[in-house]
């Protein structure tokens, strides 16, 4: 029998676990929605702030959107939101030139939360606990500070924030204009 | 939707008729299919052809252009009853040729309950005002012909258009 | 009760179902008891088969011939002020109104609701 040069007299009896090789070979950055721009009165449909409008400041390098509510309005404070969770709305706040090169986004991120052993553990939960960073605060503040006065200079812009987007008797989320 | 077709047939040649006469039908189905199956079957009654011993030439749609006139069509067709065959004399107002045969097979199916098969178009030709002979189109025809619409459920439709199905007051029909 | 609008040709109609719904046209043929022939040629519905059933018929009429062209409905209708009549008749308004109204963004809505709270205040 005539062996070929490419055949192999002895394979090897376990096989070598190499990784497949991967397609993603980039990561995508996520692309912002051609409805969001910097300013834009967003509607958040989900989580706890549901239903308020918020202003957004811009797209973190995370692709997520950094809106606040302002807080001084209504209490949304400066976080983080997945821009398929919020509905864009036409409105748009003039804010050339706002600063959110100091917002981190570590601020943001929970730390991994340690399961409870005991009872006292549990209702202290003291490593749980989150502390807002001291720079977050004064960044949060800083930010609302620049936003106030635009907010003021439109009527009824003020009450707009504050209030919550509800729909009524007769209206389809699907006919309507944002 | 009906499509007018134009087909060409003839016998197949042979020896003794190497150039058959060719024949030329005009058609109304629904797809050329069953425009060609309406050849065969009006050959078979007309000439001594069919399809063992035929072929087609050619199957044309005749474009079905919307005109924006109307245009006034006589057709002339024979239908099968339960009881017997028949001949009638047809008219019809429409902009385009097929949906005045549109037409006419939903009158027939409604009026005498004649199925598709059953009714052969004799001809179809768009007729002049003052050879018009039915009523239901001499009384559209005239000069200031007008008719208010007595049971226009204008007020009724928009409710239930956009509220409740149920109403406490009888809709107005009036305008 | 006598019927003051009729199926005629120049009547000024209402169209509220199908591809031109919403909009005004004019009646330059009648096919028979169920169908006509509408025009919009500064409404933009093209001319074609209506079924009288998904038209109001309004008020309005212009003096035009069957079988008019665009042009002249056009012509008829400019001269006339027709269009103009029923856009600024009440109904006109109201359908304006209703377009209007669904256009509205989201803070527009808003202030909307905020003028209707003030004018039921004043009410009181």
């Amino acid at each position: 029998m005539k062996v070929s040069a490419k055949t192999v007299a002895m394979y090897p009896t376990e096989r070598k676990n190499t990784p497949l090789k991967s397609n993603r070979t980039k990561h995508n950055p996520t692309k912002l929605r051609s409805s969001i721009k910097v300013g834009s009165i967003l509607i958040l449909l989900s989580g706890r702030f549901a239903g308020n409008r918020v202003v957004c400041l811009g797209q973190l390098d995370s692709g997520l959107l950094l809106v606040t509510g302002p807080y001084k309005i209504n209490g949304v404070p400066l976080h983080r939101v997945m821009q398929s969770r919020v509905q864009p709305t036409s409105t748009v706040l003039p804010l050339e030139g706002v600063d959110v090169s100091a917002v981190s986004e570590e601020w943001f991120k929970k730390p991994r939360a340690k399961a409870a052993s005991t009872e006292e553990e549990f209702m202290e939960d003291a490593e749980n606990k989150r502390v807002l960073a001291p720079e977050f605060l004064s960044s949060q503040k800083a930010l609302d500070a620049f936003i106030m006065p635009k907010v003021a200079a439109i009527p009824n812009m003020k009450k707009y924030l504050k209030s919550k987007f509800a729909l009524t008797k007769g209206q389809r989320f699907h006919e309507m204009r944002f | 939707m009906l499509q007018q077709f134009e087909i060409c047939g003839r016998p197949l040649p042979s020896e003794s008729t190497p150039t058959p006469e060719i024949f030329r039908m005009k058609i109304f189905a629904p797809n050329d299919m069953v425009a060609k199956s309406r050849f065969w079957y009006f050959m078979k009654r007309l000439q001594k052809l069919k399809r063992a011993n035929g072929e087609i030439l050619s199957v044309v749609e005749v474009p079905n252009k919307a005109e924006d006139t109307v245009k006034n069509y006589g057709m002339w067709i024979r239908w099968r009853s339960r009881t017997g065959i028949h001949n009638s004399w047809r008219e019809y107002r429409s902009n385009t040729v097929t949906s005045a045969v549109e037409k006419m097979y939903s009158e027939m199916a409604g009026q005498h309950r004649v199925r598709w098969g059953n009714i052969q178009i004799i001809s179809v030709d768009e007729i002049e005002a003052e050879n018009i002979r039915r009523n239901h189109i001499t009384e559209v025809m005239g000069e200031n012909v007008k008719f208010p619409l007595p049971f226009a459920f204008q007020h009724a439709k928009k409710v239930i258009q956009t509220g409740s199905r149920y109403q406490a007051r009888r809709p107005s029909m009036a305008l | 009760m006598t019927f003051t609008r009729f199926v005629e040709v120049g009547r000024l109609v209402y169209i509220d179902q199908g591809k031109f719904c919403g909009k005004v046209a004019v009646i330059y043929d009648i096919i028979d008891r169920n169908l006509v022939m509408i025009d919009g040629p500064t409404t933009g519905v093209s001319r074609s088969v209506c079924n009288v059933k998904h038209i109001v018929l309004t008020k309005h009429t212009v003096g035009i011939e069957r079988a008019a062209t665009s042009k002249q409905i056009s012509a008829a209708l400019k001269e006339e002020g027709a269009m103009e009549a029923f856009t600024t008749s009440k109904w006109g308004m109201k359908i304006a109104g209703q377009i209007r109204r669904k256009q509205l963004t989201d803070f527009e809505r808003f202030q909307v609701k905020l003028l209707k709270q003030r004018r039921a205040q004043l009410l009181k």
